[in-house]
């Protein structure tokens, strides 16, 4: 799964950010480039079970702290 | 250079705010918290919706050629502007985010249950991604087709439906506190009509600007009709067990069965409500590349497409731990953690709009992005 998760960033680095550098479009690779970068990050920690916190929760939670909604 | 060249008519944003609208409330039926008199929260749900629209449509309409990234750095000038277009731009990803959760929810738990969900979510985000990178014209159009499709086989699943339908279900009507109504009517309002502020980054698009106000309240009036006779089936089929299914459309069109040879109809309903599902998926992609690449002032928002889409899916898969938590932050925390994307930013900004009053020259201008090297040439 891995190497899968791998494989599919290489393609879309071929596909989306060559292109870009082809077309000396800097700007707009630095950010594709950057955002990338952080899915691959964020994707490989999940992928070795790296415990994230859900979001949801997060939010409710500090909905419900802070508004102090009926019922909390 | 403007980021978007194509252009919608009124019809089309009408089936794309309808497909936008139904797209996974029909999944996850709004307005449940009344119980039985759900139909009645959604009709209340609606005036709610429509009063939210006419809000961000003041706001369109006093700069019809800009996207709400745009507009708040003409209204709030560049730094302040830039952080309340990252707030809404966040908003408009989480949804995305929380649209694709739904249905992959929705689908491992019903369908492909040995599939690992993570396949599911990439399969749905490039699917979007291709719409999203072809433009809003292009998702406008699938919206068209879509649409059309979905109402024929909605109709025919009516029908299909009437023979297991009891009234007897339905009744007695508005027997619970007006507040636990309204509670539920507020929440029908922010999910699913009032999500259409998103459409602050398409409606710049529509070829005549002064369709934008009708052609909006259609959309969510049609989608409020759609969704109300939803609700009224579901009760009226399932009874008070209606409530304790996560998914009661579904369990719902499982009792279809003709002569023992039409049967599993639930199968292409389920199809269909995918079909929507990326609708939504592909508009709110859109709208955050575009923003995104506004806010940097990029050349273009397609390169952004596909790297914001991994990151939806990615968080798509951590949004919920369970169903228990799923149910309570759409019932009761999403109606509260909405309100300031939906109502709180349009509305401030139209308010400070019209008393700082922007220079004309800069609110009538084309949408800005940087020149193309060609085009800075030939000037």
């Amino acid at each position: 799964m891995v190497l899968l998760l791998i494989a599919l960033f290489i393609m879309i680095i071929l596909l989306e950010i060559v292109p870009l550098a082809k077309e000396q479009q800097w700007k707009e690779l630095i950010v594709a480039s950057v955002l990338l970068i952080a899915g691959f990050i964020l994707s490989m920690l999940i992928m070795f079970d790296i415990d994230f916190p859900y979001l949801a929760p997060v939010i409710s939670d500090f909905v419900e702290k802070w508004l102090a909604l009926p019922g909390s | 250079m403007a980021l978007e060249k194509g252009r919608i008519n009124s019809t089309s944003l009408t089936m794309l705010i309808f497909g936008f609208a139904v797209g996974s409330s029909i999944i996850a039926p709004p307005g449940r918290g009344a119980g039985t008199d759900a139909w009645f929260a959604i009709l209340i749900g609606i005036t709610e919706g429509l009063l939210i629209a006419a809000v961000f449509l003041l706001l369109s309409k006093r700069f019809p050629n800009k996207t709400l990234v745009e507009i708040s750095d003409l209204v709030y000038g560049p730094y302040l502007g830039k952080i309340i277009s990252i707030l809404f731009l966040c908003y408009l990803f989480h949804l995305g985010s929380l649209v694709l959760s739904d249905f992959i929810e929705y689908l491992s738990s019903l369908f492909l249950i040995r599939t690992p969900p993570i396949v599911l979510v990439a399969a749905m985000s490039l699917i979007c991604v291709s719409a999203a990178k072809k433009g809003i014209e292009v998702i406008a159009r699938c919206a068209v087709i879509l649409v059309y499709v979905g109402l024929f086989f909605y109709l025919l699943t009516i029908l299909l439906l009437l023979k297991n339908f009891e009234i007897k279900y339905l009744q007695p009507v508005l027997t619970i506190p007006a507040e636990q109504l309204l509670w539920a009517a507020h929440g029908a309002a922010t999910f699913p009509f009032a999500e259409t502020v998103a459409f602050l980054m398409v409606l710049p698009f529509l070829t005549n600007k002064r369709d934008a106000v009708p052609a909006t309240f259609k959309g969510i009036i049609f989608a409020g009709l759609v969704l109300t006779i939803d609700a009224v089936l579901n009760i009226g089929i399932l009874g008070a067990s209606e409530k304790v299914y996560l998914y009661p459309s579904y369990y719902a069109i499982t009792t279809i069965s003709i002569a023992e040879i039409i049967t599993r109809v639930e199968i292409v309903a389920s199809l269909l409500v995918l079909a929507y599902g990326f609708l939504k998926i592909a508009v709110l992609l859109y709208g955050v590349s575009l923003g995104a690449a506004q806010l940097c002032s990029l050349r273009s928002y397609r390169p952004l497409v596909m790297p914001v889409a991994v990151l939806m899916s990615i968080l798509a898969l951590y949004n919920f731990p369970n169903p228990a938590e799923y149910i309570r932050f759409n019932n009761k925390i999403y109606p509260v953690y909405a309100l300031p994307f939906q109502l709180v930013i349009p509305l401030l900004t139209l308010l400070i709009a019209v008393i700082k009053k922007p220079d004309q020259r800069d609110v009538n201008s084309e949408p800005k992005g940087r020149r193309s090297p060609t085009e800075s040439r030939r000037r």
